[in-house]
């Protein structure tokens, strides 16, 4: 222990010096603050609608009900207006026709919907069928959830960046070798260069979800989850020091493992649940699923057990191939 | 001329040495096979409609659009499935068709976090398909730009101006700073001082191996998945001016710091920043003045166009001058901080 302890100090030291261990702590908590600026912009966007004096006040009080409106000069002005680079969508009157301006290039059936707005100006709202709304109150937008999970998640993966980078720099500068003629196991070093990678989500996740104003979560649920995450950090960053030789080597190893993780983060979002189980080879998909709903206030502890147990089997797996490369190559 | 040229070999065979050719190539592969066969070519972004019909409601409603509303929703046979149904799917609506003395009517059930545009937009199609609002197809429609329309651009090829931004572009960004840095700590840099060579050559050849290294692997990228009938010219254009700028923005950085550890957060806190934009890729509607400023957002519109709207030149211009200007700004960044990269303070 005294020992772990010590490669772990070594390791706190020499990320004191350039303000490295800052660095490291306050990155994720920067990208915190942004997101936090950032979510409630995107979670209030809808359609922009851009028109001229040629619309009523009525039909304009229609369009604030279901977008954004913007009001300029004449024709000319809208049509540079719609030029520009985003999807805003033209309406002006002409005589008691309407006229709707589009740039060309705007994502789906854009003329359709514009055609229904045009629809929902002329119609009367009395002739309507009587309805309600009614929600069942799962107030957390999409981009707060997901961004909250990529966030926490992204501290898990630098806590595994830091780990493959420190044994890097331990091999590139022979420390490796040195430390082989003491009486350190290799199982003893791996753990030292592993707890500050540990400790990074630990600290950043109750940081993190502060400063998205999350509050009432489960954190023994997430305690719990960041640290079985651990165990998938430790392999990330062994990972990247056992198959580099430096750090270039490092960097680029890092980079190839990011597009498979990300990959099976973005499957979880993007694919519909029945296709899940394409992504179950992914120590990464499980963690993103138990952190996602866990934010989301959908998680059970059943859940958590399950996709506990798959980091520990998958990751458990992955170290066992990482062990053979290491025992073939002598990598480390 | 003759000692870049040699400055030059010396960094290819480097690259080539550290494996890092096999490196670009193996990305480059990774990615064409995950936008050809994993990424899908078409997904449905749309809400999911789940929908729960009375069957008195659903005889009022014979004479309207209702059928086409059923088949593209799930149907469930009571409003205790659907809202079973919407808590797993956080994109999902649910409506529920009640009868009310013989006429229809409905209960729209959102999840929460919509706004109140979004669900008086449902509202409105709702009520369209349920036959209260009559469409109206007489309004004159004008395209300002005919030919641009990307409606018919598969999902999976949409991404690859993302792709070729991101990994191509972008690549000098950090591995020309992790090239700097060793270099740095193998001393060969202060080695290198006492030669007639000066430093501004040696970061220039740096620029020019990350250059070539950009082009090949966005043409590859993109022969091996859009095609080779794209407009190269503004494609090329666009990654060189990319690679130059990110490049000697990478150099700034690791101009500035000893030790790659040191290095990696700022550096990765501007790739992060810089891939920021992404979101207005698949959600043109947001597009805030902070997103717009990032030269990667007009970038990665510009590469849109270049690979998919023949005869348009407009976002290509604006990225094209953008990344002149970045580039000027950059060039003047490295040189400015190239003492540091000798250890001179």
């Amino acid at each position: 222990m005294k020992r772990i302890i010590s490669i772990f100090k070594r390791d706190v030291v020499v990320a004191t010096r350039d303000f490295v261990l800052l660095y490291i702590i306050v990155a994720p908590i920067l990208l915190a603050l942004l997101l936090s600026v950032f979510a409630p912009d995107v979670a209030d966007s809808s359609a922009i609608f851009v028109y001229d004096e040629s619309l009523k006040e009525t039909e304009i009080n229609k369009l604030e009900e279901i977008g954004h409106v913007i009001k300029l000069n004449d024709k000319d002005e809208i049509i540079t207006r719609v030029n520009d680079s985003d999807d805003v969508y033209g309406l002006i009157k002409n005589k008691d026709n309407y006229e709707i301006i589009l740039e060309g290039n705007e994502a789906g059936n854009i003329e359709g919907l514009m055609k229904l707005v045009v629809s929902y100006l002329n119609s009367d709202k009395d002739n309507w069928l009587i309805y309600k709304i009614s929600s069942i109150d799962f107030k957390l937008p999409p981009v707060v959830s997901i961004g909250t999970t990529s966030l926490i998640i992204t501290s898990i993966i630098l806590g595994g960046m830091i780990i493959g980078l420190n044994i890097v720099e331990d091999k590139e500068f022979s420390t490796i070798n040195a430390l082989n003629t003491s009486p350190l196991g290799k199982i003893e070093y791996i753990l030292g260069k592993s707890v500050l990678g540990i400790i990074l989500p630990i600290i950043h996740t109750p940081i993190v979800l502060k400063i998205m104003g999350l509050e009432g979560l489960k954190l023994t649920q997430l305690g719990f989850i960041v640290l079985v995450s651990s165990l998938f950090t430790i392999f990330y960053g062994l990972m990247i020091g056992t198959i580099s030789s430096n750090q270039l080597s490092a960097i680029a190893s890092a980079k190839g493992m990011m597009f498979v993780l990300a990959g099976s983060i973005l499957g979880a979002i993007a694919l519909k649940e029945s296709l899940h189980y394409l992504l179950y080879w992914s120590p990464l998909y499980w963690i993103y699923q138990a952190i996602y709903k866990i934010v989301a206030g959908i998680s059970t502890w059943r859940y958590l057990w399950i996709s506990s147990g798959a980091i520990i089997l998958i990751t458990m797996i992955l170290f066992g191939v990482l062990n053979k490369y290491q025992k073939k190559y002598n990598t480390l | 001329m003759n000692k870049f040229l040699s400055l030059l070999d010396k960094e290819f065979k480097l690259t080539i040495r550290n494996y890092y050719l096999f490196i670009v190539l193996a990305i480059a592969l990774i990615l064409i096979l995950v936008i050809r066969f994993v990424v899908p070519s078409e997904i449905n972004m749309e809400k999911s409609l789940y929908l729960y019909p009375n069957k008195e409601a659903v005889k009022t409603l014979e004479d309207t659009n209702y059928q086409n509303l059923e088949n593209k929703s799930t149907v469930f046979s009571s409003k205790e499935e659907v809202i079973k149904a919407m808590e797993k799917d956080y994109n999902s609506l649910g409506l529920i068709l009640k009868s009310n003395n013989g006429e229809a009517g409905f209960e729209l059930i959102t999840q929460g976090y919509e706004n109140d545009d979004i669900i008086n937009m449902a509202i409105v199609d709702i009520q369209s398909y349920l036959g209260r609002i009559e469409f109206d197809d007489s309004s004159q429609v004008t395209i300002l730009r005919e030919g641009s329309s990307l409606e018919n651009i598969p999902l999976n090829l949409n991404v690859v101006p993302l792709a070729i931004m991101l990994e191509s572009a972008l690549m000098g960004l950090f591995l020309i700073s992790v090239m700097l840095i060793l270099e740095k700590d193998h001393k060969t840099i202060k080695a290198f001082v006492t030669t007639p060579t000066n430093v501004t050559l040696l970061l220039g050849a740096k620029l020019i191996t990350m250059l070539l290294y950009s082009f090949l692997s966005a043409i590859l990228i993109v022969v091996f998945t859009v095609g080779v009938n794209v407009n190269w010219v503004n494609t090329l254009i666009l990654i060189g001016l990319t690679s130059i700028w990110s490049s000697c923005l990478g150099l700034t950085i690791a101009n500035l710091y000893k030790s790659l550890t040191s290095a990696m957060m700022p550096l990765i806190i501007v790739s992060l920043l810089l891939g920021a934009p992404v979101v207005s890729y698949f959600a043109p509607m947001f597009a805030p003045t902070y997103l717009k400023i990032m030269p990667t957002y007009s970038l990665m519109l510009g590469l849109k166009e270049a690979l998919f709207v023949s005869g348009s030149n407009t976002m290509f211009l604006e990225a094209a001058k953008f990344s002149i200007f970045l580039v000027i700004i950059f060039s003047a960044s490295t040189i400015m901080t190239k003492k540091f990269a000798t250890g001179k303070q």
